[in-house]
């Protein structure tokens, strides 16, 4: 049997609905569907193993927490003293996957695609900051919080990893698992009302 | 609202946290070894100490590390965190690990 | 002095100038036959039941603070006698017995009001879980009603019955589970136990338990050493602290459960309603005040007082129970300590100390056991042995493997 099956991202189910934008529309939610995610585990002692991931990588794992690191088409995140979240341009692309795989061989890690499981939603705006504290702890200030830092933290009660992606405080990367995805938006529409927000999806 | 100071992440809200019970109450190396009043003591007995007590925490919420604290439990005044296998603070401060 | 309307009669025409103190306020006598530590509902109860059952009189009961200051003062006054396991269910409901002659035995009005219990169910698994509980009851000679949607929606037509997430699908209710005024159980027994002769000694804080060739000899306490035939510890949860007075190790960890009341509305729910997808509880008081609670902070703690993310947990289940509630303010909140069991039962037993007996374990569920609590403590210090309804609450079945894991949740206290 063939055929194809249209692939369909996360958030799809938003496309159709209203829009809450005024001309001061506070924030853009966008999100970026289909990328590629890596998860990586190794022992970050093994100076020889953060030795092979860089070569492939382009950049070293970083080793301060919650910071990030962009490499040769790949963004690495810190997620915890021996763990990595990579991001790749396309799910469809393993290429990393399988430089990073023969790179590590045979020492004690683990490289686990989780590609399916997590989407990226850019909060981007003057509002940003103040829509993403509704539901978070942490400080969002850029003097604390500026480009090159990540934090794994709890938002309306769903994991997630935020990471600015600038330093004027006004746009930030959330990354969501799926299953947690349609909760998270719907969280951020309804932080947003007073602001107006606008849902899109950036086009492949 | 307590702030927990995550030995990797620093201060964050309790919220991003879970709490793992007494801490150092090591796993029997032998359990088949043992009589039922050891394993009953291992498993179920505490001492739920009024003031410094040495417990485990879980940064569930963020980077999902497993670490001890020292907590007043009547103050709930943090006393300092530590990570496994480290010493931690004020060994010989009441609450220390035997 | 008995209490009557003839009395509140003749009372009222002389300007209630007549009335004589409920219980009296000795000194401590230099030994008693039993001293029980501990002056909230469970202590005050065994004192009473000693006096009036096993004719023990020469008893003392020392309290740190004033009686009813603690737990007692702190819970949310349901009685209830819905278990399923077999240890458990013929205890609850020989206490929920006791609770429905309680008032006629204390000559005094506890407020008794059996005005229904209410667990809803959100699912068919939940069903079947409640339909086995309630049949566990019926087979010990309590009372148990499966109520269906649209009688359920007749008795609280307030909750949310077709939430997104957690339709109420039914309910298991136990007629005649209620509330309590918990102050006028500890006022009642007190007296009771006053009049037999028991001493009420309060502002006494037990420091120490003298403990002599394997056996207790008394008590130190803030006003002098007592010396005690017996002593019984009923301290909710500080029990920890004073069976380590006496070089004792409790499978128990203190945890911090709040509880909150609402400013005062007109009659809204008549029933006691307990949400089946997640933890928390709802009942109205005399005075108007909603009273609800939910699930403990999670953590070690001696302290007495809440913190926030359990408040906003509690309010978040009681809004999806019932969504009116958000309109409500919040007038009073509080925080009492429990000594949560590695089982979530309770432990009433001797201990391997001869002549010292101990009470605890009650996790949050002590003041509808209060009366059979007491009478069952009672039972083990006069007689030296537990009574075939205390007979499973053993502290070594933590050492033989016997426990009574009501949630089957292990030996994690936080989740009982």
């Amino acid at each position: 049997m063939t055929g194809t099956v249209e692939k369909r991202a996360v958030l799809a189910a938003f496309d159709d609905e209203e829009q809450l934008v005024d001309e001061h529309a506070g924030v853009a939610l966008i999100e970026h569907p289909f990328q590629g995610y890596l998860n990586l585990r190794l022992d970050p002692a093994n100076d020889v193993l953060g030795g092979a991931v860089a070569n492939v990588l382009g950049v070293a794992l970083p080793a301060v927490p919650n910071r990030t690191a962009q490499g040769d088409g790949v963004v690495v995140y810190w997620l915890g003293p021996d763990e990595w979240l990579l991001r790749t341009p396309s799910e469809d692309d393993m290429t990393v996957f399988g430089a990073l795989s023969g790179a590590l061989g045979d020492h004690w890690h683990a490289l686990t695609d989780i590609s399916g499981g997590m989407t990226h939603i850019a909060v981007g705006g003057e509002a940003a900051a103040a829509v993403l504290a509704q539901g978070v702890t942490i400080d969002l200030h850029p003097k604390v919080f500026p480009a090159g830092h990540c934090a794994q933290t709890v938002m309306a009660r769903s994991n997630v990893l935020i990471a600015p992606t600038g330093d004027a405080g006004n746009a930030f990367d959330v990354f969501v698992r799926r299953s947690f995805a349609d909760h998270v938006l719907t969280f951020l529409r309804d932080a947003a009302h007073d602001v107006g927000y606008r849902f899109s999806r950036k086009a492949l | 609202m307590l702030k927990i100071k995550c030995p990797w992440c620093g201060e964050r809200d309790q919220s991003e946290f879970s709490y793992g019970g007494e801490a150092h109450i090591v796993r029997p190396a032998e359990p088949d070894e043992l009589g039922d009043e050891q394993w009953g003591d291992y498993l179920f007995f505490r001492t739920n100490t009024k003031g410094l007590h040495r417990e485990q925490w879980v940064h569930s919420g963020g980077c999902r590390r497993w670490f001890n604290a020292v907590r007043d439990t009547v103050s709930y005044r943090f006393h300092g965190v530590y990570r496994h296998g480290e010493e931690g603070p004020g060994k010989d401060e009441p609450g220390s690990p035997s | 002095m008995k209490y009557s309307l003839a009395k509140l009669v003749a009372q009222t025409l002389g300007g209630h100038r007549g009335w004589t103190r409920a219980w009296r306020d000795p000194e401590p006598k230099p030994h008693y036959d039993v001293v029980i530590i501990g002056g909230g509902g469970h202590g005050l109860a065994t004192a009473f039941y000693l006096a009036r059952v096993h004719g023990v009189r020469n008893v003392a009961v020392l309290e740190k603070g004033y009686i009813g200051g603690g737990n007692a003062g702190r819970n949310t006054t349901i009685v209830r006698s819905n278990y399923l396991l077999e240890g458990n269910e013929p205890f609850y409901e020989f206490s929920l017995k006791l609770w429905e002659g309680l008032e006629r035995e204390l000559n005094f009005n506890v407020m008794m009001s059996q005005r229904g219990v209410i667990n809803l169910f959100h699912s068919d698994a939940q069903r079947d879980a409640f339909v086995r509980r309630g049949n566990a009851m019926l087979m010990h000679g309590a009372d148990a009603v499966l109520l269906d949607r649209e009688q359920l929606r007749a008795m609280v037509p307030g909750i949310d019955f077709d939430n997104a997430r957690f339709p109420v699908r039914g309910a298991l209710m136990q007629p005649r589970g209620g509330t309590a005024r918990h102050d006028a159980v500890v006022w009642g027994y007190a007296r009771g136990a006053d009049a037999r002769g028991v001493d009420i000694i309060q502002n006494c804080e037990v420091t120490g338990i003298r403990v002599e060739d394997g056996a207790v000899t008394g008590v130190d306490t803030g006003r002098g050493f007592i010396g005690a035939g017996k002593v019984g510890m009923a301290v909710a949860g500080h029990s920890s602290r004073v069976a380590a007075m006496a070089g004792l190790r409790l499978p128990v960890e203190s945890h911090l459960l709040q509880a909150f009341v609402t400013e005062g509305l007109k009659p809204l729910v008549d029933r006691v309603v307990t949400f089946g997808a997640g933890h928390f509880y709802i009942s109205q008081s005399d005075k108007g005040g909603l009273v609800l609670g939910g699930d403990l902070d999670g953590y070690n703690s001696y302290a007495q007082r809440g913190n926030l993310p359990m408040v906003e947990h509690v309010m978040e289940c009681g809004m999806a129970m019932m969504p009116m509630l958000g309109r409500l303010r919040i007038l009073r909140h509080w925080g009492g300590v429990m000594d949560m069991s590695m089982d979530g039962s309770p432990i009433i037993d001797k201990t391997p100390v001869r002549n010292l007996f101990l009470n605890t374990g009650w996790c949050y569920g002590g003041f509808k056991a209060t009366p059979a609590s007491g009478w069952c403590f009672a039972h083990t210090i006069a007689r030296g042995e537990p009574h075939a309804l205390n007979a499973a609450y053993r502290l070594d079945r933590f050492l033989s493997g016997r426990v009574i894991d009501e949630r089957g949740g292990g030996p994690r206290p936080n989740v009982h």
